[in-house]
Formats: structure tokens, sequence, C-alpha cells
């Protein structure tokens, strides 16, 4: 998968829990989870949950705790898909 | 060290769905989610723990400046409810134990969270409504007028005492409507 496709979504993937909307366009693989698209580390998991439903993965612990922003999310997807 | 977090239960109940599939699963340890299921209110358990995590993180992210997401390296237990909603226990992280305090309302639960008992009960914490996500006022008031609240670099919080130039660490919270803060008591 692309590097565009992923950002486009899992930028549908956030919009529910980011509490800056605007962040939301101009997201790309530097953004920040918490500190730019200001989401609530109890939604962090619902990210998570809902990027593991999209892709059909399971993300373990290890990999779950550097998952705070978009560049960690896409290196992990990436991963897991290239092992299915 | 000291380290607080506030939930406003009102929120907590409208962005988060603690039923949903894997939720607990992530969050918390088998013994935790054993304690949130047969717990009377559930999701009253779910974000105490919750906030206890919550509050150790803070205490651990100020020492290592490492940013993580692994709640489940945080393990809780409860000792004591008391009267008038206040709950205290211990958090074991990376086998060293912190001590907290919640006090729980229909409102919030804020939990303050300190590497000894004798620190814990040296911290004074402070809850108030803030109003449209800003803290300013409310700092204000807990500070003394020679006391100067700073965030670094890193965007952890200090107050600073103008006269004598000491620094001591403090710890903010806010969620929803509600925000909590926690300093070492005047000695």
């Amino acid at each position: 998968m692309d590097k565009e496709t992923f950002i486009e979504q899992l930028r549908e993937i956030v919009r529910p829990y980011a509490k800056n909307q605007e962040a939301l366009a101009t997201i790309d693989l530097s953004t920040d989870f918490i500190k730019d698209l200001k989401i609530n580390s109890a939604n962090l998991v619902d990210v998570i949950l809902d990027v593991e439903e999209k892709y059909d993965i399971v993300i373990q612990n290890e990999e779950m705790e550097r998952m705070l922003d978009v560049q960690a999310a896409f290196d992990i997807v990436q991963t897991k898909l290239s092992e299915k | 060290m000291i380290g607080n977090d506030i939930i406003d239960l009102r929120a907590a109940a409208v962005e988060s769905r603690t039923h949903r599939k894997g939720f607990l699963e992530k969050l918390f340890h088998p013994c935790e989610i054993r304690m949130i299921r047969e717990a009377a209110a559930p999701e009253l358990v779910t974000w105490l723990l919750w906030s206890c995590k919550e509050a150790v993180y803070k205490i651990v992210h100020r020492n290592t400046r490492e940013r993580k997401y692994a709640p489940q390296q945080f393990t809780c237990s409860i000792e004591q409810e008391h009267v008038y909603g206040e709950i205290t226990g211990t958090i074991c992280h990376n086998n060293h134990n912190y001590y907290y305090q919640s006090q729980v309302t229909d409102d919030y639960i804020h939990t303050c969270a300190a590497t000894g008992d004798l620190l814990l009960r040296e911290t004074a914490v402070y809850t108030d409504v803030q109003v449209a996500g800003n803290y300013t006022g409310f700092m204000q008031q807990v500070l003394s007028a020679k006391e100067l609240f700073y965030k670094d670099e890193m965007g952890i919080p200090y107050i600073l005492h103008r006269e004598n130039g000491r620094c001591l660490p403090v710890s903010v919270s806010h969620h929803g409507t509600w925000c909590g803060i926690a300093k070492l008591k005047e000695v």
C-alpha cells in the first residue's frame, strides 16, 4: 500500500477522535496523534482497534507502545500486511 | 515525583465505548479486567484504573522523557475505599511501587500519584471546572504571588519560585469540563 492511500484511510479512522479537526486537513507522516490531532490518550486505543479492524491485523503491545504518530502506524501496518 | 490525572465522567461516557471488543484487553492487565468485571460499577472502575495509569505515566515520562503508549506496563491495585469517595492504593511499574489517592464524585475521578507514600501526603490536590479549556486562571489561584508556572521544551510543567529560584514539579490535567492540579504543599 502506498503512503498516500494509507494517509487517506487513516484520516477517516482518526476523524471521530481528533479534537483538532483542522489538523486533519494537513495530516502527513509526521503528524502526532496526541500532540497535533489532540486525540485523548484513552481514545488512542480506539485508533489502534480501528486500524486492526480495517486491515485485519493484530497489533501487539510492543508495537502499540510506539504507535504515537502516522509514521509509526504506517510502518506497523506495512510490516503486518507484508507478513500475510 | 508527583503526577495527576482527571477524568470527566460525562465526557468519557460520550467519547469512549469501554464495552467495545478489545478495549479492556489492550489497556488493562487480566487481573485488572477481572476487577472491572466483578465491580458493582464497572465503568467507574475502568476510569479509576485508567486515571491511575495516566497519573503514574506522567511521573515516568517526567523522569525518562520517553513517550510510550504502554498502559499494560502499569498494574493498579485498590487497597482502601474510604467514605466521601476517596480511594487509595498502589500502582506498580517496572518493579517500582507508586502510591495513589483518588477522589471519585458523580462528575469526575481525580487521581494523584507519587513515588512515595509520604510524598503523596505532602501533595496538595486542586480540582476545578475549567472555562473553555483554559486553566490559566485556576493556576493563578493555586500559585502564590512568588510562584511562576512554566513548561519546559518538552511540555513538562514546573513552578519557579521568583525569590529563591527553586524549581518544583507540578502536574496539570484536564479533560472535558474539569481541570486538576497537584503540587507540593507549602512547608
